[in-house]
């Protein structure tokens, strides 16, 4: 009888025990849903809130040029072409750098040396946007883009992407620089990441064939962790792409479309910074920036999806490498 | 058996190659390695250009005032921005009301399953989520709340920095249970405590510290938001005094003054972004600091 | 008593040989690396202590010991593979054919160079067998036709040719574990390096592919000069014309106990250390 009621309380126990666990269980797995289904609701409101210029315009606003919205004209070609050109010529400057960077600090500097400076490389991803466009505009562009547009004008002007002069404040030059440093710690961080997941054996083998420590980092890390590092390379376009605050107070918000990187232009996130609060009582002129946000919201999208597989495709080949 | 008889061996091809071609190959060793430092020296010189710059701009115009008064009209010396750093405080306390409770519970999922179906979509729905432009959090923030309810609100603005918040802190927290040892989980579920207890009274404690960093990272990030405020906060000249109103904001002020044509107003954007640059960096090296202490007393070599 | 187990142990060994007897150094043999008073420090801790060695030139050498006693840290100072863990320091002198290979103005890349290594476990690049192979030459700016012969010769020399010569293009990674590392094998003979470090290269194989690599170092040792660090007796025993102990002292550092032919320490050891060690491994 003892015996029996025991057994009866234990299994009341596990059984009340048991229950808290599943709720909790199932309270955990809603929070944790809230960020996934976050970004579903993201691309669903978008959606629905550019309902109007979809049906209206349908393709047009990605293929058109002209942008005239009190015309109800909404081309975001420039627009997208900015966003394009400016995110591009960041990732081509920062590549190289942002490789260097992470080189140093995984391969090279003292663990105290690569902990310190990888510290203040990754605050530069922590100056807010707004500061990089005050500086920017103010005494960036001034100092260092007019110089050098003025000497990309002078050796290559004949070439429509450097024609043009340009202006000590506002250019698609100066916006791309400033992108290259914002994209910086993310290129070099995910890379150095990827550098440090490279089993030693690697790099013993090379250097006991005779390698020197470049040829060993150049040969032998770099095609290893290659698709580690275009997924930070992908990751820093993303960045590039979506980044608006500083972008837009450098860039000069023209609308038309033109080649050169010399004359001011807009991107897709400074059109909607700046025109939004004309757009908010327009229904037309609102939807078209929403639809612009979609659009954004998606590249992003596909391009952090396929730079999250190749990142943990890395991660996950590490091991293979030790089969045996 | 014998395999050198079977393949005669050619004399070995000489592969002493020519001081010069070793030359060239050290050269471009040393060449290479030291662009990589170069490069690293490169890429922190905006860093302290920009923070010397704007400590030194923005100093200039700092004052007390500056921080107890209401903005004055341009032309009108003296105000402050009183109204921003209250309306920064209001709309990133929103966000963290909002956006922390449901990052850590959610972090829980993804540390006890790491690698079930449903584990691996959160930590993929999250990775996901802090790759999406922070104007497009603003966007939505705005159909969701601000377009229903036809006014601009610091509501609003908290929910788009809860957004983004959200994937910073459930990833640093997912880490930091992570962390915690095994042992101390099952020595907790040893002695019958069942599984929720022992994750809130045992590994939530013993992962806090790192917790908080991620908090305090987040709060910063979220600080020197200005996009999402253009179509939530919507900036004012008064101090918010309700959720429902809207509100100026530090990266929104700067933003504003910055791009003005008077004179007055840019020196007061300078002034003010040495205050969100003060937070933001500050908020970064106590972060980086406690992460030391904490490495510290575990007794890792950090 | 001690006759008995002496002899058994011999049985063990002329079995274990199959075939191979070991190589006998003769005095005339030319020293190939010469080892003196060796220390290695890590930070403050001497793992390494006064070792003492004279290596002959085309012979296989082994080094046992029980494991964490240095032998592979010992190893790696013979082509500075121990320069790449931060904080560490060498006294003591390291030569090849009479040059300090800690010399100041001696180059650790063409030291590398000629002292090629065999890591424990099979550590090919993630490229082709081809590429595998070809990359130590084309560091030296071999290429063309020259490289090629250079491969299929190493991957001959390797006994890897026949396995491989119809998929060179595939990746090494693709291999099984044994063939990995005769690939490895073949990459480190490619550059014609003078001497092999083998570190426990079967450690990670089965006992069919350990043969195929002993038999490989039989054949190699006509060539090359190989050190090969073990922690399997009867392979020392089988392949090894000359074998050196090293154990532990009170300080936990790694001292060279004994060293001298093979036979000789397997079945008459000076000192009492290397006795006990040889008899608790044979059982």
């Amino acid at each position: 009888m003892a015996v029996a009621t025991s057994q009866f309380t234990l299994k009341e126990i596990k059984h009340r025990l048991r229950h808290g666990d599943t709720i909790f269980d199932a309270l955990t797995l809603i929070a944790g849903s809230l960020a996934l289904l976050t970004v579903l609701a993201i691309g669903w409101q978008l959606w629905q809130e550019s309902h109007l210029t979809r049906q209206a315009f349908g393709w047009e606003l990605i293929f058109s040029a002209d942008w005239d919205p009190y015309g109800d004209k909404f081309g975001a070609l420039p627009f997208i072409y900015g966003t394009l050109q400016t995110s591009l010529l960041a990732l081509v400057i920062a590549l190289p750098l942002g490789l260097g960077i992470s080189i140093f600090l995984a391969e090279l500097a003292t663990p105290w040396l690569s902990r310190t400076l990888g510290f203040l490389v990754e605050l530069l991803a922590a100056v807010p946007s707004v500061i990089y466009g005050l500086w920017g505009v103010y005494v960036f562009a001034p100092t260092i883009v007019k110089p050098i547009g003025e000497t990309l004008n002078s050796i290559a002007g004949f070439i429509p992407l450097f024609a043009g002069s340009v202006s000590p404040q506002y250019s698609r030059l100066a916006a791309s620089l400033i992108l290259a440093v914002m994209i910086l710690p993310t290129i070099s961080a995910v890379s150095r990441d990827v550098f440090q997941a490279i089993p030693r054996a690697q790099r013993e083998a090379a250097l006991a064939l005779g390698a020197t420590h470049w040829e060993m980092i150049w040969q032998v890390l770099i095609p290893y962790g290659l698709s580690g590092i275009l997924g930070a390379v992908i990751l820093g376009l993303g960045r590039a792409l979506g980044e608006t605050m500083a972008v837009t107070m450098v860039i000069g918000n023209n609308y038309n479309l033109t080649a050169s990187i010399l004359e001011p232009g807009s991107t897709m996130s400074a059109i909607i910074a700046s025109q939004f609060g004309e757009a908010s009582s327009i229904d037309l002129f609102r939807s078209a920036l929403i639809e612009i946000g979609l659009i954004l919201f998606f590249i992003t999208l596909v391009l952090n999806l396929f730079a999250r597989l190749l990142v943990w495709r890395v991660a996950r080949r590490v091991p293979s490498e030790m089969r045996v | 058996m014998n395999q050198t008889q079977n393949h005669p061996r050619t004399s070995a091809p000489l592969l002493g190659m020519s001081k010069a071609h070793f030359a060239r190959r050290k050269i471009t060793n040393i060449v290479m390695l030291s662009l990589t430092g170069a490069a690293t020296v490169l890429a922190i010189i905006p860093l302290l250009w920009i923070t010397l710059y704007v400590t030194i701009q923005g100093s200039r115009f700092l004052n007390i005032e500056f921080f107890t008064q209401l903005p004055t009209p341009v032309g009108v010396p003296g105000g402050g921005i009183v109204n921003a750093i209250v309306g920064t405080g209001l709309v990133v306390g929103v966000a963290c009301v909002i956006a922390i409770p449901v990052a850590i519970i959610g972090a829980f999922f993804a540390a006890d399953y790491p690698n079930t179906p449903l584990g691996l979509a959160i930590r993929f729905g999250t990775d996901v989520l802090s790759g999406i432009p922070s104007i497009v959090m603003g966007i939505f923030a705005y159909t969701i709340i601000v377009l229903p309810q036809r006014r601009f609100s610091a509501f609003a603005a908290g929910v788009a920095l809860a957004i983004i918040m959200l994937p910073l802190v459930l990833r640093t927290t997912e880490e930091m249970l992570k962390l915690v040892p095994r042992g101390l989980r099952e020595g907790s579920l040893a002695l019958g405590a069942s599984n929720w207890k022992t994750s809130v009274q045992v590994l939530l404690p013993a992962a806090l510290n790192g917790v908080v960093t991620g908090i305090m990272l987040a709060i910063a990030r979220a600080a020197g938001e200005a996009a999402p405020m253009l179509f939530t906060a919507f900036g004012s000249t008064g101090l918010v005094t309700d959720l429902n109103e809207s509100t100026a904001t530090l990266p929104h002020t700067i933003y504003i003054y910055a791009m003005s044509p008077f004179k007055d107003w840019q020196e007061k954007a300078w002034a003010a972004a040495l205050v969100l640059i003060a937070l933001v960096l500050g908020l970064n090296i106590l972060a980086r600091a406690l992460t030391w202490w904490r490495a510290r007393q575990m007794g890792l070599n950090y | 008593m001690l006759e008995t187990t002496q002899s058994e142990r011999l049985g063990i060994f002329t079995r274990a040989l199959s075939g191979n007897t070991p190589q006998e150094t003769s005095a005339d043999t030319k020293t190939k690396m010469r080892v003196q008073n060796l220390d290695f420090y890590y930070g403050n801790f001497r793992a390494i202590a006064g070792v003492t060695m004279d290596i002959p030139e085309k012979s296989i050498t082994a080094i046992i010991g029980s494991s964490g006693c240095g032998k592979s840290t010992l190893l790696r100072t013979f082509n500075r593979m121990g320069d790449l863990v931060g904080h560490t320091r060498v006294r003591g002198s390291v030569t090849l054919d009479g040059e300090n290979i800690y010399d100041r103005n001696v180059d650790v890349v063409l030291v590398r160079r000629r002292i090629g290594m065999v890591f424990q476990r099979p550590n090919p690049f993630p490229k082709s067998i081809f590429d595998n192979v070809a990359y130590g030459p084309r560091l030296l700016g071999v290429g063309g036709k020259a490289l090629e012969q250079i491969v299929e010769q190493s991957l001959r020399d390797a006994a890897l040719w026949d396995e491989v010569k119809d998929k060179l293009h595939q990746s090494g990674l693709a291999l099984s574990g044994g063939q990995q590392q005769r690939l490895c094998v073949a990459r480190t003979i490619a550059v014609k390096p003078e001497v092999i470090l083998m570190d426990e290269p079967c450690s990670a194989l089965d006992p069919i592919a350990t043969y195929k690599i002993e038999e490989l170092m039989i054949q190699l040792r006509n060539e090359y000069t190989i050190v090969i660090v073990t922690h399997n007796m009867q392979q020392a025993a089988r392949v090894s014309g000359l074998t050196a102990f090293m154990n532990m002292n009170p300080d936990r550092a790694g001292v060279l106990v004994e060293f001298g032919p093979t036979t000789q320490i397997f079945t008459n050891p000076a000192k009492k250390e290397t006795e006990d060690y040889i008899t608790g491994r044979f059982g």
